[in-house]
């Protein structure tokens, strides 16, 4: 724990370095991962945004407030690039009301195709942002960045951003292969059971569903569960004006599990069909 | 004996809370502010109107992009000229953004040309935690019976972006014709967005 936070801070470190520092607004750049295009023609990406102390930016669903954070992509013709990619967000409460978003430094990943017909020695990349962020104030957030790379010999990065993906890409949500899900429909909630063969049910220790979509769910910091030795009940909330009666459960499920190592946190995307 | 009397006073207190819950196509639950200008309005006043409640904040950027429009001002004097009680209502606290002075407030509606029937000011925020509100704007729309018929987005573009009004459906617009017109309001909710309510 102890460890992983200090390596945290040391990448955070690391990587403010690399920003020119302008006061008040957050900093935003384009960065790469090592790629060589005779190996593979997918090039690891991100979009990374250094806020200031105190300042958050949103998820793709915003949760109570805010704004979704958005990204479009100005690329040479027949480049694709795929959709972002989404860490695991931060729940930031005010109110008995939630938000979703990040803080600090902010990374969203994502990954470009060049095709083998491009036949240019390099690639500009442009990302228009669009976002908001807030403190106890909001402020919109739009920048145009752009990068060039050359791609006709193989890119190294930098040590600070070859860790920044990866950080990145280890917080990412995990297809669920680990745990069996029933969700079932009440009038003011969904049941959801969770079982596993894999990970010890009893040793869960928080629990927590965050919806892809806004407006169904009751955002909240806190969900009520019970644990036995073979499941664990987990209640949602419908909000009091939810827009619709879902017919699955679209989000994430963040868990944190205890042991003798200490505490873990591990995070399934699911998309369970609701009885 | 003592603590008997705590439980039922800690019950009475949970039911009224919970019974002051606004809900939709229920009855709106009543309240009283004070204007910016001192004078007292109670829900209640308007019965057999329809009456629109739109949470505000001036530095917001969202209610910015509204008002900077002339949306939300056009809204206001199409509909308040047809009868229409617009009560905009700040649940701001002492402090936070939002929370001006009856000067301040009057100076901004005026600069804003703000078409509102009154702008009321909720600084402990209990008007607004009983409707739910959660971002400003957050609209609710009250029909001539006293229910709640609408509670959401005042419209389908969650942006700060002026130039996404002309474009976004207007679900305030769409529910109140509705309503004027005699028929059922199709659709009741959608999805708030804005900045968060200082409460």
């Amino acid at each position: 724990m102890i460890k992983n936070l200090l390596y945290s801070l040391f990448l955070f470190q690391l990587v403010f370095s690399g920003f020119a520092q302008v006061k008040n607004e957050p900093e935003v750049k384009i960065i790469f991962d090592s790629f060589s295009l005779e190996k593979s023609r997918n090039i690891n990406a991100a979009v990374v945004v250094k806020l200031n102390d105190g300042w958050h930016i949103y998820w793709r669903n915003p949760g109570d407030s805010g704004m979704p954070t958005s990204f479009e992509f100005i690329l040479p013709e027949n480049v694709k690039v795929s959709e972002i990619k989404w860490a695991v967000p931060k729940i930031f409460e005010f109110e008995g009301y939630a938000s979703y978003g990040y803080e600090g430094l902010a990374v969203f990943p994502f990954s470009i195709y060049i095709p083998e017909n491009f036949k240019h020695d390099e690639i500009t990349l442009e990302v228009n942002l669009k976002s908001l962020i807030c403190k106890d104030v909001c402020k919109p957030f739009n920048q145009k960045i752009s990068r060039t790379i050359k791609l006709d010999e193989m890119y190294i990065a930098s040590k600070e951003d070859s860790d920044l993906l990866f950080s990145a890409y280890d917080n990412l949500p995990a297809a669920n292969d680990k745990l069996e899900l029933q969700a079932k429909n009440f009038s003011d909630s969904v049941v959801i059971n969770i079982s596993s063969d894999i990970i010890k049910i009893n040793r869960i220790k928080d629990v927590h569903f965050i919806p892809y979509e806004n407006g169904i769910f009751k955002n909240s910091v806190a969900q009520n569960f019970t644990v036995s030795d073979s499941d664990l009940v987990l209640t949602v909330e419908f909000d009091p004006f939810k827009t619709k009666i879902p017919d699955t459960l679209y989000g994430i499920l963040v868990i944190n599990l205890i042991s003798e190592e200490g505490n873990s946190k591990l995070a399934f995307e699911v998309n369970e069909k609701i009885q | 004996m003592k603590n008997k009397f705590i439980t039922l006073i800690v019950l009475l207190f949970g039911i009224t809370l919970f019974a002051q819950q606004a809900k939709l196509n229920e009855s709106a639950p009543n309240f009283t502010l004070k204007d910016s200008n001192g004078k007292e309005h109670s829900l209640s006043d308007f019965k057999g109107k329809i009456v629109v409640l739109e949470w505000i904040n001036y530095d917001c950027p969202f209610v910015k992009k509204h008002y900077n429009s002339k949306n939300m001002q056009a809204l206001q004097e199409k509909y308040t000229s047809k009868g229409v009680i617009w009560l905009a209502i700040c649940s701001s606290a002492p402090g936070k953004q939002g929370n001006f002075s009856a000067d301040e407030i009057n100076k901004r509606s005026k600069d804003h040309n703000a078409q509102f029937t009154a702008y009321l000011v909720d600084e402990n925020g209990k008007v607004g935690k009983m409707y739910g509100a959660k971002t400003t704007p957050h609209m609710f729309i009250i029909n001539a019976e006293g229910k709640l018929v609408y509670a959401g987005g005042i419209d389908d573009k969650a942006t700060t972006d002026v130039d996404d009004v002309k474009s976004a459906k207007n679900f305030v617009s769409a529910a109140l014709d509705e309503l004027l017109n005699g028929k059922q309001v199709t659709t009741q909710s959608s999805t708030p967005y804005g900045c968060s309510v200082k409460y």
